[in-house]
């Protein structure tokens, strides 16, 4: 399998090589397509020896080629092939791919420099925008997927219809429940890693230059407030320890602090008020899609309006 | 989202200092991004049920905000709070409405008509869901203080050289202090009517009578007047299908009030 995989991971890379044509936009997004089915099949079908190499020697290479040579314009494509390689896979699994991307963002991205000399070089690094805002999306795909939701692990599960004839549900139902405390711990370990490892380096640089690369830090922070919290919420391993590694403490203190801050010049603290500014857009969009409950308050409170408008117009007639 | 209200309430205040025109118009840029975020989130969030100090301190959050020095965010505030109150109106607790209802108040005498505008329409959300007798309470209360609030005669003052500028500077902060509950009360009357569109519940003509004494200029000033022949106007075009009904609700002194200040003079007798 190995070597199939190897040989269509191959061809991805002829495919994103691909010079400026009419048929280009079809095969970059067929590299990403094969990369995704070919890490979704690796990382399913490999053995636990198996997966610590798989990364390394084949996945890895791949995907750096394609996302230096990829188009910012068709990196969605990328950002799809992850999230659909990794979905409903233990946290374990694609680890190596979590520590890569952040070693990547840690690396490219432009961070805000107090010192004369430190700010000219900076200005160097803010014209790599294009690959800075590439690996900032590739990052928030992998997050997404740390999202705690309950079918985490999901695809190394056997489907439930397999247990009747596999005469194994008190093995089953035992794995699983096994299966969804490492899940949580894993789920946890990754979201200390991400805490400690990228936050200081998104929070280092909400001053960025160009707007694109401050709307994907923008989402990263918020992602990560709104995924964290809401694993925290489920867990019971973490129950004690949600201060120390709840990152939205540090993320609030440092946005509220950008105004009052004498550390940034004025252009730079206008470009972090704007950072600022796309967090708070994002959660509020978030508060709006996601929040069931207040649909139902609005619901009643639109009833109860009508109920005493009702009464209103009858005491007025 | 809470904690980050202040910093949204901020951002619409430039900062100090001298910058290039093109940093200007980069920060007028992030201001107006800034207005639309307090609008969204003014409009679309919703505090749930059970989370009543959320919605206390996104109201004390609208306290602070309202005696800020720049008159953009004053507005920003009575805009949010006349969402947020309207979106909340069923949940917020006797304290809660209180709250909202002093805010709204502080705010009607503010000297940026912007922002006194923007408190008249908070009012006249909230004095819409109020029961008809708190509403006729609260006309009584404020014609009452804005008959007391009228602009006297000036009266020739004995000028006693060491007590002369003691005695100006006292009458000054007097005359401050009347002219800010004037107005208070005024835009108060003027949003219990402007509520009323299309009816006349028993408190409108106690309101429009009272009004109608500041409208002339040795009474009030220039900002009063306007506002209210504005509201007497807003009130009489607004009733004008059912006048003849609506007209029994009136004594004849007030609707006599009430002429006097949307009637255009005749050049005949």
């Amino acid at each position: 399998m190995e070597t199939c995989a190897g040989y269509l991971l191959k061809h991805c890379g002829e495919l994103v090589s691909a010079p400026p044509n009419e048929d280009q936009r079809n095969q970059l997004v067929a590299c990403a397509e094969i990369f995704g089915g070919a890490c979704r099949a690796l990382l399913k079908y490999s053995t636990a020896l198996e997966q610590s190499s798989i990364w390394d020697t084949l996945l890895l290479p791949c995907l750096d080629d394609a996302a230096q040579k990829m188009p910012t314009a068709f990196i969605n494509a990328l950002f799809d092939a992850i999230r659909y390689g990794i979905h409903h896979f233990p946290p374990r699994l694609f680890h190596p791919l979590l520590k890569w991307c952040v070693a990547k963002v840690q690396s490219t991205l432009w961070q805000h420099k107090t010192k004369q000399e430190d700010v000219d070089e900076s200005s160097k690094l803010a014209d790599r925008f294009a690959s800075q805002s590439k690996y900032l999306l590739l990052v928030q795909a992998i997050l997404i997927e740390l999202d705690a939701d309950d079918d985490v692990g999901a695809a190394c599960l056997s489907p439930w219809y397999t247990g009747i004839l596999l005469n194994a549900d008190r093995g089953n139902s035992m794995r699983s429940e096994r299966l969804d405390e490492s899940d949580e711990a894993e789920i946890g370990q990754s979201w200390q890693y991400v805490s400690k490892t990228l936050i200081p380096y998104l929070l280092n640089a909400i001053g960025h230059p160009y707007e694109t690369c401050r709307d994907r830090i923008a989402s990263l922070l918020f992602r990560m407030c709104y995924c964290h919290k809401k694993f925290l919420k489920k867990s019971t391993l973490y129950e004690s320890d949600r201060e120390v590694i709840d990152p939205g403490g540090a993320i609030l203190q440092k946005l509220t602090s950008i105004r009052s801050s004498d550390e940034y010049m004025f252009k730079e603290k206008i470009q972090a008020l704007d950072s600022a500014r796309k967090f708070i857009s994002k959660l509020f969009g978030n508060a709006v899609a996601l929040d069931v409950v207040s649909a139902i308050t609005r619901t009643y409170i639109f009833y109860s309006m009508l109920f005493s408008l009702g009464r209103r117009k009858t005491r007025v007639l | 989202m809470i904690p980050l209200l202040p910093l949204a309430f901020e951002s619409l205040q430039p900062m100090e200092g001298e910058v290039s025109v093109e940093n200007r118009g980069l920060e007028a840029e992030l201001v107006k991004g800034y207005r639309y975020n307090v609008a969204d989130v003014s409009t679309n969030c919703i505090v749930t049920y059970g989370a009543a100090e959320d919605m206390t301190r996104v109201l004390g959050i609208l306290n602070t905000m309202k005696s800020h020095d720049w008159w953009q965010i004053r507005q920003a505030t009575a805009h949010y709070l006349r969402c947020f109150q309207g979106s909340h109106k069923f949940i917020l607790s006797c304290e809660q409405e209180e709250l909202c209802m002093d805010i709204a108040v502080s705010l009607l005498s503010d000297d940026r008509r912007e922002v006194s505008s923007a408190a008249m329409s908070v009012l006249t959300g909230i004095l819409a869901v109020l029961p008809e007798g708190s509403v006729a309470e609260l006309v009584s209360k404020y014609v009452d203080i804005a008959n007391k609030s009228l602009k006297k005669k000036k009266r020739k003052m004995d000028k006693a050289p060491g007590m002369t500028q003691e005695k100006l500077e006292n009458a000054s902060s007097k005359e401050k202090e009347r002219a800010v509950r004037q107005q208070t009360a005024v835009f108060f009357l003027c949003a219990v009517v402007m509520g009323r569109p299309y009816d006349v519940p028993s408190y409108v003509p106690e309101a429009l009578a009272a009004l109608s004494k500041h409208s002339f200029e040795q009474r009030a000033n220039l900002g009063v007047r306007e506002v209210v022949k504005m509201c007497c106007s807003e009130f009489k075009r607004t009733h004008t299908d059912n006048w003849t009904s609506h007209k029994e609700q009136f004594t004849q002194t007030q609707l006599d009030a009430l002429e006097d200040v949307v009637s255009t003079p005749h050049y005949y007798a």
